[in-house]
């Protein structure tokens, strides 16, 4: 059988309509008895609790497809830090990245950054955002130590959302542990 | 104590109520294709036979339920299509006949005309080793609820059939991706009327459904960031209802549907905080902990989380009271437990598990705290319970692509639902009663 769009909220609304209905017991014993249900149309069109009664709407999000970075001119190049498997600290080959970034902050007072920290696939959607936010936390402390305040920087998590590299072994996965700094201009 | 009943008894993990003869991703989309693993060795016999003038109806009743019914892997359907004349009442019956088929229950009814063109639909179960009536309803519906009222009959056959409430009129929820289009699905349970309700070319993870079914709350990276929407499906409305400084995710649905927990890192780490579903100012949970806790989830009483943490180094899940109190650690196996869903009653919790390098799905009995596998892996996430309980849906990675499963409770009989292209992933099974 073709699924037939409208279906949904037919199937819906009924579904609310004999929702009521469903603690009742059905006629027990030797009888032949008979439960009427009725299905009345009001019920079947209110949605209302249940918000099945009528046709879902599909919502849509256009998005942005600027990044944001680039946007602010004289930024520094080097906007990436990498960070080892199950580990949150910047490592030291990273520092000129974080100094080149706070003295560029400090030179231009109306620039703020955005520290956005991802993770490679493995595991759980909602952990990998807890571990990305790590990694932009980590990079948030070490440009605070350099005299960045926080209303400058804020640091957000994608997660495993945004991988670089879309592959399933470690050269991506390298790749997908990592922090970006994107600069905005206020 | 009836035939049906006592082989019930026999097949006690055999529960495949679900679903899915081919999950249409969206309206135009192809269909997944559906790989059964397992069945019952002892399936419940049943003939469906056709109603009394059911050939008036527009789309057929009993076509739907056999169909519902065969799908579950609990029931072997005896094929009763050519029965004639087609009997409507008990009296009408050759139970001797059906017997000697080998079925140990029957459906029979009819069609009427009803007024302002509607259906009366009316169907009895028959126990035919018992020669009594289990089951005997009416229903008036307008023609564009047959379909629905097909799921709602299955349902009742199942439930007096196996004493546990079925689920083929109950909805799904998961997140497709192709390429860079992200989409909000929702489905029947049965795979029907799949919908596209958010699209976006942002990412979208963590579905959640409200508890009356009216709304989903769900993490959208539409501002850049993650943030907290809830949509009211019957109207479309999307309200981001956390956008703080830093990642807002993981929402929860208090089981009255008036809070929501969620995870917020305005204060540095991931900490779950409670808030009005209407909007407000969202309360920190626990005060004290520097760890990242994440994925909260209601018990079905409202009066603990279950959640995942990293306090004691990596992730594992914990329980605490809403109200504030000592969190308790859950999983000892192990070095990687996350994603906890209680079960609808509240005595189990399914999460992932990462077990010799493969991640599975598991449940925990909260009783005697153990441990059993669902899945083996090697890369299945995202667990949650049907209402009845009685199975999990989940996603896995096969081939590099996100695909939909589900498994009973045991994990003895299985479903993998395969995309033509793109992946799905993220499922979240809807409440009963919607």
């Amino acid at each position: 059988m073709k699924p037939i769009h409208a279906n949904l909220l037919l199937a819906a609304a009924v579904m609310l309509a004999l929702a009521g209905c469903a603690s009742k017991k059905p006629a027990a014993g030797d009888g032949a008895a008979i439960e009427e249900r009725g299905a009345s149309s009001g019920s079947a069109t209110d949605g209302k609790s249940s918000g099945a009664g009528k046709d879902d709407v599909v919502s849509r999000s256009l998005g942005d497809d600027g990044d944001g970075s680039g946007d602010v001119a004289g930024a520094p190049s080097a906007r990436q830090i990498f960070f080892d498997l199950d580990q949150y600290t910047v490592k030291p080959e990273y520092q000129g990245v974080v100094q080149a970034t706070a003295d560029f902050l400090k030179s231009k007072p109306k620039v703020r950054v955005i520290i956005q920290g991802n993770t490679d696939e493995r595991g759980s959607r909602e952990y990998n955002l807890s571990l990305g936010q790590k990694r932009a936390e980590a990079v948030r402390k070490a440009l605070g130590v350099l005299g960045i305040g926080e209303d400058r920087i804020e640091s957000v998590s994608f997660g495993e959302e945004k991988p670089m590299s879309e592959c399933h072994d470690e050269s991506c996965w390298a790749k997908n542990r990592r922090a970006d700094i994107v600069y905005q201009a206020r | 104590m009836l035939t049906t009943l006592r082989r019930l008894a026999l097949l006690a993990g055999f529960l495949l109520l679900l679903l899915l003869p081919g999950l249409f991703v969206s309206a135009h989309a192809e269909a997944l294709n559906v790989e059964i693993v397992g069945a019952g060795a002892n399936q419940i016999p049943v003939a469906i036979a056709p109603l009394a003038s059911e050939p008036l109806l527009p789309e057929s009743v009993t076509a739907v339920i056999n169909a519902d019914l065969a799908r579950s892997g609990l029931f072997r359907l005896i094929d009763a299509s050519a029965i004639s004349p087609r009997p409507a009442e008990l009296a009408q019956l050759n139970i001797a006949e059906w017997r000697g088929q080998g079925a140990d229950a029957m459906l029979i009814g009819r069609v009427n005309a009803a007024a302002n063109g509607k259906w009366e639909i009316q169907v009895r179960l028959v126990d035919l080793a018992g020669n009594r009536q289990l089951l005997g309803q009416s229903f008036v519906v307008e023609p564009r609820q047959l379909r629905a009222t097909a799921h709602r009959i299955a349902d009742l056959i199942f439930e007096r059939l196996t004493g546990i409430p079925g689920v083929f009129g109950t909805r799904i929820a998961y997140i497709t991706r192709l390429g860079k289009r992200f989409e909000l699905m929702v489905a029947d349970a049965d795979g029907y009327n799949p919908r596209a309700v958010f699209t976006s070319t942002e990412p979208i993870i963590s579905p959640r459904w409200s508890p009356d079914g009216g709304r989903i709350a769900y993490v959208s990276f539409e501002r850049k960031k993650p943030v907290v929407v809830v949509q009211t499906l019957n109207t479309g409305d999307r309200r981001v209802v956390a956008d703080f400084k830093g990642s807002n995710s993981a929402p929860a649905w208090s089981p009255d549907g008036q809070r929501l927990a969620v995870v917020l890192t305005r204060d540095g780490s991931s900490q779950i905080h409670l808030m009005p579903v209407a909007g407000g100012e969202p309360q920190r949970l626990m005060k004290t902990t520097p760890a990242n806790d994440t994925e909260p989830a209601f018990s079905p009483d409202g009066r603990l989380l279950y959640f995942t943490s990293d306090r004691g180094g990596g992730p594992q899940i914990y329980r605490m009271p809403v109200a504030g109190g000592n969190a308790e650690r859950l999983t000892f196996e192990g070095d990687y437990n996350v994603s906890p869903r209680p079960s609808p009653d509240g005595k189990s919790i399914v999460f992932v598990q990462r077990y010799a390098g493969r991640f599975r799905i598991v449940t925990q009995d909260l009783g005697n705290r153990q441990v059993l596998p669902v899945t083996d892996g090697p890369v299945d996430e995202s667990p949650s319970y049907a209402p009845n309980g009685q199975l999990v849906l989940f996603s896995r990675m096969q081939g590099g692509r996100g695909e939909l499963a589900a498994a009973s409770v045991d994990g003895r009989v299985r479903q993998r639902l395969t995309l033509p292209s793109g992946d799905a992933r993220e499922p979240a099974w809807g409440p009963a009663g919607q």
